[in-house]
C-alpha cells in the first residue's frame, strides 16, 4: 500500500507539526481518516518486517536487508523510487523500527525535525538510496542481489561490514551498479581482509580502481584479468598508504 | 559505463567529438515505445558503422558492438551487445526511472589489436593504434530519454493557490520551501483566481500569473540545489528533461514558454473566442 499524493505532501510540510507523534506516538488516527491506503499490484506480508532489529550494527544491516528484499521481492527497481510507498511503511508498519533506528529520544526539535526529514521520507535517489529507514534496507539487498544473484548474502556480508564499505562502495555508482566490475570488488573484498579492516585502505582501493579502470569496459572482461586488475590495485593502494614522508 | 563528454583516449576512436577518423560515422538512432501501464520500454532503431576495418573487426570477432545503457535512478548500468543494423531493446518490466542514456560502443575483444584504418589521423603514430581487449574503439553521441511517470504530471499538479493576509491585493507572492509551490495572495485576489480557474478565461492565467511563477522557479532550480528534495523540483526536472530543456542554461523566458505551451498563443486563442 501507498500514500496519496496530498497526504504525503501534508506529512512532509508538517514535521514540525508532528513532532510528538515522531517521537512517541503514531499516525493511526490520519492512517484511517485519509487516503493512506492505494494498494500496490501485489501483496506482501508486512507482519514479518516486524522481525527488523534496531541495533545499526553490520550483522543486523545485513538480516535486515535479507528480510526487506524478502519481503519485498515483488518490488521492482521502478516502483522502489516511488516515495510514497516508503513514507506509508516508515509511518505505519515500520514507524516503531523506523524511530528506534534513526531517533534518538534526548533529541532536541531542530535535530529530530532534521532526522525525520532524513529517515522517514525518500524523495531523491540519495534518500532513497542511502537514508530512508526502510527504503535503504531494499537497495541493500537489490544491488547485493545484482552483483551475486544466487547468493545475496554473500555480497551484504561485504558491502554492509562497515558503514564506510557501503559509502565507498554503492555510492560509487559508477562502479558498483556495473555488475561485472562490482562483483570483482566484492571478490577483492573476500580475498583481502585488510580491505575489510582498514578505511583508509578501502578509500584508497576504490580511489584507484576508479582512477586505473577508466573507459576500460570490463564488461568484456574475464573474471581471471578483473582479479588481476584488482591485485594490482590493491597492491598500489596498501603502497600509497604504508608509504612514509621522506625528511 | 558512461564516459565523459571531455574524455580523451590515447589510441584513435571513431567519434564525432574526437574526430581522429576523418569523415567517418558511427551512428546511433533509437525511438522508445513506453508502455508505462507495464512499467516497460521498447528501444527500436539502428545502429550504423561506416568505417570498413572496424566493421571487418566486429564480423571477425576481434571486437564487440553493442549499447551501454545507464540509468543512476534505478541503478542500472549495463553493456548489451549488438552487431551494427537494426536494434530492438526491451527494457523489461520495471528497470527504468527519469533519465535513461544509451550510448553505441565498439570495444576491442582482443589484446595487442591494431587498428588499420586508412581514415585515422596520420599524427597517431604506429604505437598509439595498437588496443587491449577492453578499450573503445568506436562511440555515438549519447541518447537520453525520460522514463516513466513524472514527466506526465500535470503542471497544475505542483501549484498551491493558497490565500496569505499578509500579502496586499492585486500582487503574489511564490514560497517554494514546501512540496508543492504555493502562490500567495490576498483575500480579494484568491477569490478572484479561484472562480477565475473554473471558466472559459482560465487561460489567461497561463501568461498573467503562471508564466511568471514558472521562470522564477526555473531561476531557483539554476541557482541551488537546495530545493531537490521538494516534490514539485522532481516533477519539474522531469518535464524538462523530457522537453530538452537544460535548466541550468538557456533562456528562463524561452524555457517557461516551452514547458506551457506557448501561453500567449492561449491569450490569443482566448481573445479569439471571446470576440466570437
Amino acid at each position: 500500500m501507498y500514500v496519496g499524493q496530498q497526504v504525503a505532501d501534508e506529512l512532509k510540510n508538517d514535521v514540525s507539526e508532528n513532532l510528538t507523534r515522531y517521537r512517541a506516538g503514531d499516525f493511526l488516527d490520519l492512517e484511517a481518516a485519509g487516503d493512506w491506503r492505494i494498494p500496490l499490484s501485489f501483496d506482501a506480508d508486512l507482519d514479518r518486517l516486524g522481525g527488523l532489529i534496531t541495533d545499526g550494527g553490520p550483522e543486523g544491516e545485513i538480516k535486515n536487508s535479507l528480510l526487506v528484499g524478502d519481503v519485498l521481492s515483488r518490488l521492482t527497481p521502478t516502483l522502489a523510487r516511488e516515495n510514497r510507498i516508503w513514507i506509508r511503511l516508515s509511518h505505519v508498519e515500520c514507524l516503531e523500527y523506523s524511530r528506534k533506528r534513526w531517533l534518538q529520544v534526548d533529541m532536541e526539535d531542530d535535530a529530530l525535525a532534521d532526522a525525520v526529514s532524513k529517515h522517514f521520507f525518500a524523495p531523491t535517489l540519495t534518500a532513497c538510496r542511502d537514508d530512508h529507514a526502510l527504503s535503504r534496507l531494499w537497495w541493500n539487498h537489490c544491488i547485493a542481489r545484482q552483483l551475486v544473484p544466487d547468493a545475496p548474502e554473500q555480497a551484504l556480508k561485504v558491502i554492509l561490514a562497515r558503514a564506510d564499505i557501503r559509502l565507498n562502495f554503492v555510492e560509487r555508482p559508477g562502479i558498483a551498479a556495473r555488475p561485472t566490475l562490482g562483483r570483482g570488488i566484492v571478490r577483492a573484498l573476500e580475498k583481502n581482509p585488510a580491505l575489510l579492516a582498514g578505511e583508509r585502505l578501502f578509500q584508497m582501493f576504490m580511489k584507484t580502481v576508479n582512477l586505473r579502470g577508466a573507459g576500460i569496459m570490463f564488461e568484456i572482461w574475464g573474471d581471471n584479468r578483473i582479479d588481476q586488475f584488482m591485485d594490482a590495485c590493491f597492491k598500489e593502494a596498501r603502497t600509497a598508504t604504508t608509504q612514509k614522508p621522506t625528511t | 559505463m558512461r564516459i565523459k563528454p571531455t574524455a580523451s583516449f590515447p589510441h584513435p576512436v571513431l567519434a564525432e567529438s574526437t574526430g581522429d577518423y576523418a569523415d567517418r560515422k558511427f551512428q546511433l538512432s533509437l525511438d522508445v515505445q513506453e508502455d508505462l501501464g507495464a512499467a516497460q520500454a521498447m528501444l527500436d532503431g539502428s545502429m550504423t558503422l561506416d568505417d570498413p576495418f572496424i566493421s571487418a573487426l566486429v564480423s571477425a570477432g576481434h571486437a564487440k558492438a553493442g549499447l551501454m545503457i545507464t540509468c543512476q535512478e534505478t541503478y542500472l548500468d549495463t553493456f548489451e551487445e549488438f552487431y551494427p543494423g537494426n536494434i530492438q531493446f526491451d527494457l523489461s518490466s520495471g528497470k527504468v526511472r527519469g533519465t535513461v542514456i544509451v550510448r553505441g560502443v565498439v570495444v576491442s575483444a582482443k589484446d595487442g589489436l591494431e587498428l588499420k584504418s586508412g581514415a585515422i589521423n596520420s599524427e597517431f603514430p604506429p604505437e598509439a593504434r595498437v588496443v587491449q581487449t577492453g578499450d573503445i574503439i568506436a562511440l555515438t553521441e549519447e541518447l537520453r530519454f525520460e522514463a516513466g511517470l513524472e514527466k506526465l504530471a500535470p503542471l497544475e499538479s505542483i501549484f498551491r493557490l493558497k490565500l496569505h493576509e499578509d500579502v496586499a491585493e492585486g500582487v503574489f507572492k511564490i514560497d517554494l520551501e514546501n512540496e508543492a509551490i504555493e502562490i500567495l495572495v490576498a483575500p480579494g485576489l484568491h477569490g478572484f483566481l479561484s472562480l477565475l480557474r473554473r471558466q472559459p478565461m482560465k487561460d489567461t492565467l497561463l501568461s498573467s500569473l503562471f508564466l511568471p511563477v514558472v521562470m522564477s522557479v526555473l531561476d531557483a532550480m539554476r541557482s541551488e540545489d537546495a530545493y531537490a528534495d521538494r516534490r514539485w523540483y522532481g516533477v519539474m526536472s522531469a518535464r524538462c528533461n523530457a522537453e530538452g530543456i537544460d535548466i541550468k542554461n538557456g533562456e528562463l523566458a524561452d524555457a517557461a514558454q516551452k514547458l506551457l505551451d506557448a501561453p500567449l498563443g492561449s491569450l490569443h486563442r482566448v481573445f479569439e473566442r471571446v470576440s466570437g
